[in-house]
């Protein structure tokens, strides 16, 4: 298994901006790993994914220092197109994401960019549509989707180019929970699937912390918190500190503890914290 | 109104079918002949004729009732303001027809034919244009655009501003209900100062548009847009036997009634 991103000692300062957004970020990502990247507001998530995507320093412009490598690429100085193959986002927001008035035109206009022949493109937009479960909506318009359906679109587009790694900046902030549930589906079978690295900003642990391998904890432009789930959250974190709430059974747990309740393991899924509190509550009575 | 498609009504009219570029050529064509008529001819039947022919082509597509009254507004006002001040430069001579009491100005013939022809030359091609949008799918106007040279990167900044049409008129109302929810009376008032109070609505509208052009700005780039010299399409563009047919019959149509209404009509 190779590396998908390396980045090295990296800063990156905005334009006309006194204090650097990323002070001295070095993090690695092999491929296939889905990757959770958790963080207050402001905290330099997004100005990370953009600069993995080349964005900053080519359209936002920013001074960079440091080593970023995707693959054995460096989007800091390479061409949109190049990147594109390799690495793609999706924001919070679809709206702005759907360029086209049709579900099919949407799925097909980056392959179409790419100069791929007519019968490629056919065959990978059925293919996508039926992935992300958009089939027979080919001649909507974006406009008339549900939001967990834009989304999917969304996501559905990049995915036509079969990109390595796919970066969610939010993907279901803006979603009610029939569509967030629709496109943590989406991101589970993308990654079952097609091993596609995923590398996930968000806010709402809970959809996704059974099923990450690994949890990026950043703060103020540095990675203050690494580790799979469980080690990452089995000392007790404060929201006030790291910005980020814990899955609210773990923070039952931390609760409990602090009253004098012994826990084997800190739980993180709802699964596991059921057993668990099972298991407690067995204790008491025995013991009682 | 939600516009979904942009400025496209889905339907399956004989205009929907025409490939875009024929229509495109009409549609210059309609430009080309009520300038020949306003400027040269003046001649309010033939120009009558151009705007009926374009009217049967937006009917016979179904548009929605919006346009139905758009352009029957839009005609009304601009017969009416045509009538009004072109007489002032017609020609001298002609017979008088009707004579402004008050105001003591001569309405003859000649002004009566001018106001008509040079309403007619503003409304048919605005309509024809119109039809044009009404009928095709933006993505197939796109193709259109880009088959006959024109660079795909420019081809498609009219198109995704079809497509923002529905976002926008969104972000519009929201923006509207936001102010009036902050007291914002944009119905109360003079004039002036209501053009004033959209200002409130304007400036929000535009910071918003402009943080999410930055996103698809980046949307277009992680999709390649750009990223070769040329792109191909996954629906191409057929022209069949039926779009020149059509095209030979509106230039027929045009050409003979210029003839005959221009030899054989006085008027």
């Amino acid at each position: 298994m190779s590396t998908a991103i390396k980045i090295d000692d990296l800063w990156v300062r905005y334009r006309g901006e006194e204090d650097y957004v990323i002070k001295g970020l070095s993090l690695e990502i092999e491929e296939g790993e889905f990757v959770l990247l958790m963080g207050a507001s402001g905290c330099g998530k997004t100005t990370l994914c953009l600069t993995i995507m080349g964005i900053i320093p080519r359209v936002i412009k920013a001074e960079v220092k440091g080593n970023v490598r995707v693959f054995d690429l460096n989007p800091l100085n390479a061409s949109p197109a190049e990147i594109a193959k390799y690495v793609t986002i999706v924001f919070q927001n679809p709206e702005m994401q759907l360029v086209t008035t049709s579900v099919y035109e949407e799925i097909a206009f980056p392959l179409e960019n790419f100069g791929l022949p007519q019968d490629e493109i056919e065959r990978r937009v059925e293919e996508v549509l039926e992935v992300v479960g958009l089939k027979g909506l080919e001649d909507r318009s974006p406009a008339s989707l549900s939001g967990g359906q834009k989304q999917a679109l969304a996501i559905a587009s990049v995915l036509a180019l079969r990109p390595k790694i796919i970066i969610l900046d939010e993907p279901t902030s803006q979603l009610d929970p029939q569509g967030t549930k629709r496109v943590t589906d989406l991101i589970l079978k993308l990654r079952r699937e097609f091993e596609t690295t995923i590398l996930a900003v968000e806010h709402r642990v809970e959809w996704a912390v059974e099923h990450v391998d690994r949890i990026v904890v950043m703060n103020d432009g540095k990675i203050i918190l690494e580790g799979d789930p469980k080690t990452v959250f089995s000392k007790e974190i404060k929201p006030e500190e790291t910005g980020f709430r814990p899955p609210q059974v773990s923070e039952i747990a931390y609760n409990l503890i602090r009253s004098g309740v012994t826990f084997p393991t800190i739980p993180i899924s709802l699964n596991e914290a059921l057993d668990i509190f099972r298991g407690i509550l067995d204790e008491r009575k025995t013991y009682s | 109104m939600s516009f979904e498609y942009g400025l496209y009504v889905p339907g399956r009219s004989i205009f929907h079918r025409i490939d875009p570029r024929a229509k495109v050529i009409w549609a210059l064509m309609v430009l080309a002949f009520s300038i020949y008529n306003g400027n040269y001819v003046m001649n309010p039947i033939y120009g009558g004729i151009i705007y009926a022919s374009v009217l049967i082509a937006l009917i016979s597509s179904k548009p929605t009732n919006f346009w139905y009254r758009l352009f029957g507004g839009l005609s009304a006002t601009i017969l009416f303001f045509s009538l009004i001040f072109w007489p002032a430069s017609a020609p001298p001579g002609g017979e008088p027809l009707l004579t402004i009491p008050v105001l003591g100005w001569k309405y003859t013939d000649l002004a009566l034919r001018l106001a008509l022809s040079k309403a007619f030359l503003v409304l048919s091609p605005i309509i024809a244009i119109a039809t044009i949008f009404i009928t095709s799918k933006p993505g197939d106007l796109f193709q259109a655009l880009v088959r006959w040279k024109f660079p795909y990167r420019l081809a498609y900044i009219p198109i995704l501003a079809l497509r923002f049409l529905p976002t926008v008129i969104v972000e519009i109302r929201i923006i509207t209900d936001a102010q009036r929810s902050r007291a914002l009376e944009l119905e109360k008032g003079s004039i002036p100062s209501r053009i004033r109070k959209y200002v409130a609505v304007f400036v929000p509208l535009m910071i918003r548009m402009m943080k999410s052009a930055l996103e698809l700005g980046v949307a277009l780039d992680s999709k390649g847009f750009g990223a070769m010299k040329t792109r191909t399409f996954s629906r191409e563009l057929k022209w069949r036997i039926y779009d020149t047919l059509i095209l030979i019959m509106f230039i027929a149509l045009y050409v003979i009634t210029l003839i005959v209404v221009t030899r054989f009509l006085a008027w």
